[in-house]
């Protein structure tokens, strides 16, 4: 079922245009979106999670009618993840989730306990943020991304600056949550990309270029010997045309 | 209520206010010559507060800068909220908590004048303009906090109307209703504030309220809106800067003092009545004997309760003045009522009419040290006390100029 339409989308600063004509759907499920640095996946996030007003084209939440970066019933239903988030570091955590969950108009009282269970920060919800690690901070930030169970979750580059143990612990959540919503997890490392598995978006200049599963990436090369040699491949194609 | 539970978790009030009530506290209690009748301890109360008012500005400011960062997972563009409810709420959160710390101070300095003070009016209006006050502070704060992203340009823009406030209320005398919410001293006993001018202040306060709210709305979705609103309130600041704060002070509705029978009457305020046995004995030991070359008034009052031509009327200018205190407040007062003969007239300050002054006031205090030890070439006789009432009567004579 597709949960996220995007027909057309631009965005740009100033006189660039970084999105040039985004079509995408997004379903239940993991999708990765790929891409070299200033490709474009961030601003597509933002734009996405109602950060930037869209310059052109539209972006609509299930079934509702009209444009959701501009509805702010839908952005409620969409959960965003920033690169590097801030956290203010003299609130608790469980403040900090109960204030997401306000500014989403979440009404679920149970609701900030489950997302800090989520992301395994319940016992450290009476912390102040600014004693936690950069790992917990990322997953508090999460924690308010998850809140209220949006059924559209995207993270822009999740793993950085964790370690291993860390990561795998993230991963763990994103699967979890992607069983019952749509979860875009942009990244520019393909060996995040193989560990997550799911769907592949390939931004490359502002525009989708490949759209299909991890082995369908892998497959692109010559030899369909690795990711590395198929985004390669593909780059190479999108670079000649 | 969960919001609101919420709104005072996440505020910087929360450390502010503990910090500012104290500061308050600390400025009301240590500048206690302005504490005694109830309508100067609100006073001092509210004026207080102007020290906490860089706090005030920087903890709303860093109120509205906490989920300015757009990679802040608070960051409100993205919530189901609209602009002006997260601005209300915000500001909601960091005025109780002002306004909490104001109560706290208020009350810890009103009980200070409580059970030694009779009150003659509960000062309701000069509270309620502390608010006004403080709500429209808060306000600009989360309009400075949503425009500046560094804590080093909020730290400026808070301390900035602080140093102006200073300025005015203190540098020229003559204070604004811009920034200062009352001027020290407007507020003597037997005064209340005009409702004219608390009206008028209070309605600086709400736009000022109103303008900054905006502001600190329109910064992310109508910045065009924000700028207007701007205008309109520098303008209005600019007119209530130029039209002057206007007269403050009115007499309470209803004169209430007590008196006392000595030599002559003595009066004072109600609110002041802990004075009134020490003052009586200093008014007494002033003028005893004097009858002998001088008329003498038929009553001594505090300034504000009402005169006859043969009433000496002076101001006590501080909390908890002793009997040296009381006589030299009285000394020059009644001085130039026995020159002039109760008649309308100046005495011109010099030398003879200084030590005669100090004669008085050493008749009262006699542990003082004596004119003569300040002055040895007046010729204060050393003889017996009707010799040196004859030489303080002479020394006046002539020396009142008529209105």
């Amino acid at each position: 079922m597709t949960i996220l339409h995007v027909r057309g989308l631009e965005q740009g600063y100033g006189r660039s245009l970084v999105l040039k004509g985004i079509d995408l759907d997004l379903d239940v499920g993991l999708t990765c979106l790929l891409g070299l640095n200033g490709a474009g996946k961030t601003t597509l996030l933002r734009t996405l999670a109602g950060d930037l007003a869209p310059r052109a084209g539209s972006v609509s939440l299930g079934d509702r009618a009209g444009d959701a970066v501009q509805d702010r019933a839908s952005l409620a239903g969409i959960g965003y993840l920033a690169q590097d988030p801030v956290l203010p570091g003299h609130m608790s955590v469980r403040d900090v989730v109960e204030y997401a969950a306000w500014l989403k108009g979440v009404q679920d009282r149970d609701a900030v306990g489950l997302a800090l269970e989520q992301v395994s920060m319940s016992s450290q919800a009476r912390d102040r943020c600014r004693t936690l690690s950069g790992g917990m901070r990322r997953r508090v930030a999460l924690a308010c991304a998850l809140v209220g169970l949006p059924p559209v979750l995207l993270l822009d580059e999740p793993t950085v600056g964790l370690d291993p143990e860390q990561r795998l612990q993230l991963r763990d959540v994103v699967r979890t949550v992607a069983e019952s919503a749509a979860v875009v997890v942009s990244t520019h490392e393909l060996a995040e990309v193989a560990a997550l598995g799911g769907r592949v978006i390939v931004l490359f200049d502002g525009a989708v270029v490949f759209s299909d599963t991890v082995e369908g990436l892998r497959s692109h090369g010559p030899d369909s010997e690795s990711l590395e040699a198929g985004f390669a491949h593909l780059l190479r194609q999108e670079r000649s045309a | 209520m969960r919001s609101l539970a919420l709104a005072l978790r996440a505020s910087w009030g929360a450390l502010a206010a503990p910090a500012a009530m104290l500061a308050a506290v600390a400025y009301g209690l240590l500048n206690n010559g302005w504490v005694g009748a109830w309508m100067e301890t609100a006073q001092t109360a509210v004026n207080a507060f102007t020290l906490a008012l860089p706090l005030i500005v920087l903890a709303a400011g860093l109120d509205a800068q906490r989920d300015s960062d757009v990679s802040s997972p608070l960051y409100p563009g993205r919530g189901a909220r609209s602009g002006v409810v997260i601005t209300l709420w915000r500001w909601v959160g960091i005025t109780s908590w002002m306004l909490a710390a104001f109560i706290a101070a208020s009350a810890t300095l009103l009980i200070t004048t409580w059970g030694r003070s009779d009150p003659i009016e509960f000062p309701w209006l000069v509270l309620t303009v502390g608010v006004g006050w403080i709500a429209a502070h808060t306000a600009l704060g989360l309009a400075l906090g949503a425009y500046l992203p560094r804590l080093g340009l909020l730290i400026v823009a808070a301390v900035a109307p602080f140093l102006l406030n200073v300025g005015l209320a203190y540098g020229t005398g003559s204070p604004s209703a811009l920034l200062t919410a009352l001027d020290n001293g407007v507020l003597a006993v037997g005064t209340r504030l005009a409702p004219e001018a608390a009206a008028r202040q209070l309605a600086w306060f709400c736009a000022l309220t109103v303008g900054g709210l905006i502001v600190a709305t329109a910064r992310r979705s109508k910045p065009w809106l924000g700028m207007a609103a701007a205008g309109v309130m520098v303008g209005l600041g600019l007119v209530s800067v130029l039209t002057g704060p206007g007269e403050r002070g009115a007499p309470v509705a209803e004169e209430k003092q007590i008196c006392a029978e000595g030599v002559v009457v003595v009066c004072v305020w109600k609110e002041h009545a802990y004075y009134l046995p020490a003052l009586r004995d200093v008014t007494d030991a002033m003028v005893e004997d004097l009858d002998t070359a001088l008329p003498l008034p038929d009553r001594v009052a505090e300034a504000g309760l009402a005169l006859s031509d043969s009433s000496v009327s002076f101001y006590i200018g501080t909390q908890n003045a002793g009997p040296g205190m009381l006589a030299e407040y009285l000394a020059p007062d009644l001085v130039r009522w026995l020159a002039c003969e109760g008649t309308p007239g100046e005495v011109a300050v010099s030398d003879d009419v200084l030590v005669r002054e100090r004669w008085l006031a050493w008749r009262a205090v006699p542990d003082a040290l004596p004119p003569q030890a300040f002055d040895e070439t007046h010729g204060i006789p050393e003889g017996p006390i009707s010799e040196q009432v004859d030489w303080f009567a002479a020394g006046l004579d002539g020396e009142c100029a008529p209105l």
